[in-house]
């Protein structure tokens, strides 16, 4: 106990003593709820008379800007959380007093970091784009697409809380430099495309290319005995990547892939499910479930963006299903290739009953051919952008410099100063001086544009003149980003330059047209990810063994459901309320398979009614949230709590303490016993309870719901004796609100649409400024949930209101 | 009659059928209203019941025929007899559920010994001609079945006779008749497992016997004698024990009743359902670990070990024995994976505790690797039968319902696309390619004339004897091929039985041949040859194993492969024997010499035999050898 007390004390010395004025954030509460609490328990070790671990807490420092004085009360708090604090030899602290000491801590902490995000105390601040955010910008600057997610793309960025474009955590690295100069060589030689016109080839693979010597040797005869054409691939389901070929592509761009094939779908069961993989670039280039009868194939399409290269390409039936080995599963390996299900090896696993009844979802592909590139006019359309004085233009250096200019400010999303311009420039006159062709030249100096940090980064403030409010550069910017992750299309761009986008009525009309965009869909899609922190679904990927049925189909399902749950309340302008509770979701066939909900049909996302009897409605029952907050073999009620709390409620739970044992399994002897049994030792122990008294009645009202969100009325476990034990999904909130299930929180959840409105309000426009909202930014967030209260709290609403609000307008 | 076993009950209606036809004769067509078809004694009004798969055929259902054994074919589970009195050849071929009886149990046909006297059980095949054998039984089953044995009341050893009563013990009727056997210098004597002599024959004696086929106006000769009752208990013990372990070393056979999920219930075959449970059921209990393989109608498996799928065993139950071929249980499994040749109809084989995994004889496989590797084509899986959807036109194997290939200008016609006759060649036509040959059997003279398109057939290019990889095929194209060399028509010289590929003309008539060849050249290309197992020059008669050349196994031993085949080779004194360049003579035939031949056709009372004999394996290089200088020295 003694060393607890003297390695806190060694900790805290090394702040200093010395009590200062706060400097940041809001500190009320600390003399009646922090002071009286140390009095109370730490000042007789850790006061003037004695200083265990040379610790006085009653003149700790609240200087929450330094960095290091976070690290200390944040030790402060993991040491009261965990218990080792007060000692076990002195009196023990109330359960209320703990959490209220603990929410303290972790409400300064966390505005603290807020703060760090904040820009007021720069000039400028940059705010580095993600890679998502780059390829739209490069795709809306240049007409190409550059695949961001292959290896040679970049990297993965970092998120906070689940947001990945926050200015103070995307930071940039050597490696990024390098990514990035690559990418803009690569998308600058596609876009422009200086050397001849690239000629569009077609490749076509047979079956016998795709199973190769395996059924090629038999081409001759097949050819002879008239049945070639009637050759076809099986591909049985969960074989992994049996079936590969190579294709090598010359000129990078889009292709055009086609896919000739049946997919025969089993009485009651799965269609299988073409997937074509390529593991160099680490990239699903097609994925979609496929149904047509065997004398009746079908032909999909699609077109991908491929870089030049041999590019080992999967043909995959993705479905699951038996893994028999590789000679069972297709016709090969036999004296003969597959041209029919009355044709197959015996031995080789069964495809139909006695009765012609498909038994296995098979798919049976007659060809894939891959055309391209694909060049949809020529010169390209970006040349012609560019190059915009045509063939009889005067190729001379003030061409050129008109040229560089107008690239530069779309790219850069704002006007260059002499000086940036003739930078620019030189490179193109050293490029000249090489030799290179006035093309090339010029291509030299757009380079450099896209390498600048003027283009990598949104950039806000303003180095002479100091002020908090955006530009109507910065605004068209800050708009674009937040609605379309891209930059600022011609319209913002013109008004912007007439200096009258932050004027509220152009404002609110840009921001209607901008919501009715297409692109607007990045919106909600992107927002709906990071808010709910969607990255998180399968990073735990639920057991094999004790979910097989859960694939990589569902797990995109799930998350297309809660993505396209929130664009439909965008769309449609819904209230925020159905985010919470709805008799309506947005299914696809796998899912809707899953949650035992029949008449669904297809990949495609539909709007579906709920009965009651479906036990969905809203997102928390959703099953990305529900998979997401499990770990793969079981669910875990506490993060589903602490979920709730940081997503919905919008109260993070301060981070859990360090070393806490895992829950473990019961003994094999032992009955059988719920999760939640487990759960109340927390209620227990005083220093748990703190915390989970807050925590765990939220994920407990869940218990429904199993590991991969499927609804159940009693917790299967496989070790323990005697029958499974029921679930108990009833709980009552810390306040003393009491709930039988989940829709009795999700209830009492709706009678405070006030605090989501607010919650959800902080998230988005933390999503919009690319920072956290901090203390001063309270009342305008207010405002905009006022706003959008008046108006039945719709979500498109708020969101609009969030636009055009002052705050938007903020640095 | 419900005690004894169904084969008895058989073998008692044959006796009964024999009676009633004679009764026939003289009576109004009889009706028997217990059968739904033609039966041996009744019903000539209603058709002779038509097989189906998946059904066994009901007992009384068949034709039955006494002949000799005189060719059989191991793996493909066929063979030839000639008809008592006629001499007439018919072909059999036994369906996966037909069985052979032979010393009161089962039996294989390779147990058979050639020249022994059976009575066939033939039900009709589609084209309506007897071929399809429900289940063949010698003399000795249709006596020790019934429970007749002979008593010897004479021993005439200068006449070669012996008189016999006929008796049955059981049902107490010592006299049913005498008759006269007759015995030669190639019958044998058995007494417990010893070879006795004629002389070790006395007097008082109950005996059991076989004997060979009867044509013209004489009677069967006895093959074999077995003396004593105790002698007639042990050999069918030691039948039966040789038949189970052929049988369990390649899994009892049975074709699928039902599958559904993963559940397949199987019925079992057997030519003896009466031991069948305490011969191949010991150990069999619900809940144990069992193998199941696919195979073929002619029972042959796939690869034992790569192809087998685990399986537990969840029922076995009884049911009725009325009808050939079945063991009168029927098993239900699990299955890890449901596998396409786990269908109603197909056949299965099964192994139960004995399970090893264990590679299945050379040339039995249908598919093999390595050393397994089938070399020889027609041993290997025959594509056309067993896939024949994936021919879209009629073949020898199937598709009966689909027109014949039709030539095509300037294009090989593909393989199985043929239509094959054998006939000694009459006449040729070197410079016009055509010429003319009778037909085997119905003696019908066809004209041909060869196609410029030629035929693909197929060769194995490396040689099993000296490589343990894969068999590797490659497709050749000839037109005619003598002496295993590419040949002109006048080459083979006439009066020699060739094999011709023929095609339609215009007319339909099949007188278009893109290959002729003669059986040498078959034989040699197969990786095929005779070896002598027994000669006998007083019936000018050889006994000659078929088979393959010794291969490698994985640890490079050389393996001399089981005979895949047994067959009478026929002397005459027009053939000519060769032995290196020479010519020999039938006196210098060894048992174990290496032998390939060419034959004559075969015509109603003009049975095949040899042309010429080339003897040994050099005598074979040789002779292909000096066909192909010949062949260099023609063209220049």
């Amino acid at each position: 106990m003694k060393r607890v007390s003297l390695m806190l004390g060694a900790v805290l010395s090394l702040a200093g003593t010395a009590l200062a004025e706060k400097s940041g954030g809001d500190t009320a509460g600390y003399a009646q709820i922090v002071k009286p609490f140390f009095e109370e328990h730490c000042v007789s070790c850790h006061g003037e008379k004695k200083k265990k671990g040379d610790l006085r807490v009653d003149t700790l420092s609240m200087n929450f800007d330094s960095p290091g004085i976070l690290g200390h009360w944040k030790e402060i708090m993991d040491r009261i959380n965990s218990g080792d604090m007060p000692p076990e030899d002195e009196k023990r602290p109330k359960a209320g007093d703990l959490s209220k000491v603990t929410d303290w801590i972790t409400a300064q902490l966390t505005e603290a970091e807020i703060a760090l995000q904040s820009s007021a105390s720069e000039r400028v601040s940059f705010r580095r784009l993600s890679r998502e955010e780059y390829a739209n910008t490069v795709r809306d600057l240049l007409g190409v697409t550059f695949d961001v997610m292959d290896p040679s793309g970049l990297p993965d960025d970092p998120d906070w809380h689940g947001f990945q474009r926050i200015g103070s955590v995307l930071t940039i690295s050597p490696s990024h430099v390098e990514k990035y100069l690559s990418a803009a060589e690569t998308v600058l030689s596609e876009a422009l495309c200086l050397d001849k016109r690239p000629a569009t080839e077609l490749v076509k693979w047979g079956p016998f290319d795709i199973r190769h010597e395996a059924w090629s040797k038999f081409q001759k005869e097949y050819e002879a005995r008239g049945i070639a054409d009637k050759v076809r691939v099986d591909v049985m389901p969960n074989n992994g990547a049996l079936d590969s070929h190579d294709l090598v592509i010359k000129t990078a761009g889009d292709y055009l892939v086609k896919v000739k094939l049946s997919g025969l779908r089993p009485v009651g069961g799965r269609a299988p499910r073409l997937r074509l993989y390529v593991p160099s670039l680490g990239r699903i280039l097609f994925d979609q479930d496929i149904e047509a009868p065997e004398n009746s194939p079908l032909t999909v399409e699609v077109r991908v963006h491929l870089p030049a290269g041999r590019h080992r390409v999967q043909t995959m039936n993705v479905t699951p299903g038996p893994h028999p080995d590789s000679a069972r599963a297709r016709s090969t390996g036999a004296p003969r290739a597959f041209t029919g299900l009355n044709a197959r090896v015996p031995w080789q696993m069964k495809l139909t009953d006695d009765y012609g009844n498909v038994i296995e979802p098979v798919l049976l592909v007659d060809s894939i051919e891959w055309s391209g590139p694909v060049i949809d006019g020529w010169p390209t359309a970006a040349y012609q952008r560019i190059f915009f004085g045509g063939d009889k233009v005067v190729k001379d250096l003030s061409y050129a410099r008109e040229i560089i200019s107008r690239f530069a400010e779309r790219a850069w999303r704002r006007p260059l100063q002499a000086e940036e311009l003739n930078r620019l420039v030189q490179v193109f006159e050293q490029a000249q001086k090489l030799d290179d062709n006035f093309e090339v030249s010029v291509r030299a100096s757009l380079l450099t544009a896209m390498c600048s940090k003027d283009f990598l980064y949104l950039q806000e403030g303003n180095v002479t003149t100091p002020t908090q409010n955006l530009t109507d550069w910065e605004l068209a910017s800050r708009l674009s980003y937040f609605f379309w992750s891209s930059m600022p299309d011609q319209q913002l761009i013109s008004l912007a330059r007439e200096g009258r986008l932050h004027e509220p009525g152009t404002l609110r009309a840009e921001v209607r047209r901008m919501t009715r965009d297409p692109k607007a869909a990045t919106f909600a899609e992107s927002f709906s990810r990071e808010w709910l922190q969607l990255k998180r679904v399968g990073m735990f990927a639920p057991d094999g063994k004790l979910y097989p049925e859960y694939d990589d189909n569902l797990e995109k399902s799930m998350i297309k459901e809660t993505t396209g749950y929130v664009q439909e309340v965008f769309e449609k302008n819904l209230s925020l309320r159905e985010f919470l509770q709805s008799d309506w979701t947005m299914l696809n066939e796998r899912l809707a398979k899953h949650y035992e909900i029949p008449g669904v049909k297809g990949d495609r996302l539909h709007r579906v009614s709920l009965s009651p009897e479906a036990h969905r409605g809203g997102i928390l029952t959703q099953g990305a949230i529900l998979s997401m907050t499990s770990d793969g073999t079981r669910h875990r009620p506490v993060h589903r709590g602490v979920w709730l709390l940081e997503s919905i409620i919008g109260r993070p739970a301060p981070p859990p303490p360090a070393n806490v044992p895992p829950i473990e399994p019961p003994p094999t002897s032992a009955p059988k016993t719920t999760l939640r049994a487990k759960l109340e030792a927390h209620k227990q122990d005083v220093n748990c309870a703190a915390c989970h008294l807050k925590i765990d009645p939220l994920g407990i009202a869940f218990e429904n719901y199993d590991a991969i969100g499927r609804w159940r009325t009693e917790e299967v476990q496989n070790a323990g004796v005697g029958e499974n034990p029921k679930l108990d999904p009833s709980g009552e909130l810390n306040d003393g609100r009491k709930f039988a299930d989940a829709d009795g929180l999700k209830k009492i959840l709706v009678s405070d649409l006030d605090k989501f409105t607010s919650a959800c309000t902080e998230k988005l426009a933390t999503y919009a400024m690319r920072r956290a909202p901090n203390f001063g930014d309270r009342f305008e967030l207010k405002a905009i949930a006022e706003g959008a209260k008046a108006s039945g709290y719709s979500f498109q609403t708020l969101v609009e209101e969030l636009a055009c609000s002052p705050l938007f307008q903020k640095r | 009659m419900c005690k004894i076993s169904h084969r008895v009950s058989i073998g008692v209606c044959a006796l009964v059928f024999g009676l009633a036809s004679l009764h026939a004769q003289e009576a109004a067509p009889k009706v028997d209203l217990k059968y739904p078809f033609r039966v041996g004694w009744a019903n000539e009004h209603l058709p002779w019941y038509q097989c189906k798969t998946g059904e066994f055929p009901p007992h009384h259902s068949d034709k039955r025929i006494g002949g000799e054994l005189v060719q059989a074919d191991f793996v493909h589970r066929k063979g030839q007899f000639r008809v008592n009195k006629t001499g007439e050849l018919m072909d059999f071929t036994m369906p996966p559920y037909g069985t052979v009886n032979y010393l009161n149990t089962e039996a294989d046909l390779r147990d058979i010994p050639l020249g022994t006297f059976f009575l066939f059980f033939l039900n009709q095949d589609p084209d309506g001609e007897f071929t399809r054998l429900a289940t063949m039984q010698d003399q000795f089953t249709m006596d020790a079945g019934h429970g007749f044995s002979y008593r010897i009341e004479e021993v005439k050893v200068s006449e070669g006779k012996l008189v016999l009563r006929k008796q049955s013990p059981k049902k107490n009727q010592p006299d049913l008749g005498q008759s006269e056997l007759e015995v030669s210098a190639q019958t044998r004597y058995w007494k417990g497992e010893q070879q006795v002599e004629l002389n070790d024959v006395a007097v008082g004696d109950v005996v059991l016997f076989n004997k060979t086929g009867a044509f013209g106006d004489g009677r069967g000769r006895c093959t074999d004698l077995w003396i004593g009752e105790e002698t007639h208990q042990k050999v069918s013990e030691i039948q039966r024990a040789k038949h189970a372990e052929f049988v369990k070393f390649r899994g009892r056979p049975g074709w699928v009743d039902k599958a559904d999920g993963n559940e397949v219930t199987v019925s079992l075959f057997s030519g003896e359902a009466s031991a069948y449970e305490r011969t191949y059921l010991e150990g069999f209990k619900v809940g144990m670990d069992m193998r199941v393989i696919v195979a073929n109608d002619e029972l042959r498996t796939w690869h034992v070990g790569r192809h087998n799928e685990r399986a537990k065993l969840k029922e076995l139950k009884k049911t009725a024995v009325s009808a050939y071929g079945t063991s009168g249980f029927q098993m239900t499994f699990t299955v890890d994976n449901m596998l396409e040749g786990f269908r109603k109809g197909r056949v299965v084989r099964l192994f139960g505790s004995e399970w090893k995994g264990d590679s299945q004889p050379y040339g039995e496989s249908l598919s093999g690797y390595g050393f397994d590797g089938m070399r020889t084509p027609e041993l290997d899986e025959n594509v056309a039968k067993e896939y024949p959807t994936q021919f879209p036109f009629r073949t020898e194997y199937g598709n009966r319902d689909l027109p014949w290939y039709q030539l095509k200008a300037g294009v090989v016609p593909p393989l199985f696309s043929e239509h094959v006759a054998f006939g000694e060649l009459l006449e040729v036509d070197s410079l016009n390619g055509s010429g003319k040959f009778q037909m085997d059997r119905t003696g019908q003279v066809v004209s041909f004339e060869l196609t410029r398109e030629k035929a693909r057939y197929k060769v194995c290019v490396n040689k099993p004897s000296t490589h343990a990889a894969p068999a590797y095929f490659e497709e050749r194209i000839a037109s005619v091929r003598y002496l295993n060399t590419e040949a002109s028509l006048s080459d083979i010289p006439i009066g020699t039985r060739c094999r011709f590929h023929l095609y339609q003309d215009e007319t339909g008539a099949f007188t278009r041949a893109s290959l002729v060849s003669d059986e040498f050249s078959y034989m040699a290309n197969s990786f095929l040859s005779y070896k002598i197992e027994s000669i006998d020059l007083t019936q000018n008669r050889l006994t000659v194993t078929r088979g393959i050349p010794e291969v490698r196994d994985y640890n490079g031993d050389l393996q001399q492969p089981l005979p895949v085949g047994r067959t009478f080779l026929s002397l005459k004194d027009q053939t000519r024997l060769w032995k290196g360049e020479q010519p020999a003579k039938a006196a210098d035939l060894s048992v174990g010499d290496m032998l390939f031949v060419n034959l004559s056709g075969e015509y109603p009372g003009h049975p095949s035999t040899c042309t010429e004999i080339w003897i040994g394996k050099e005598t074979h290089a040789q002779i292909t050898e000096v066909q192909i200088k010949k062949n260099k020295t023609a063209k220049h």
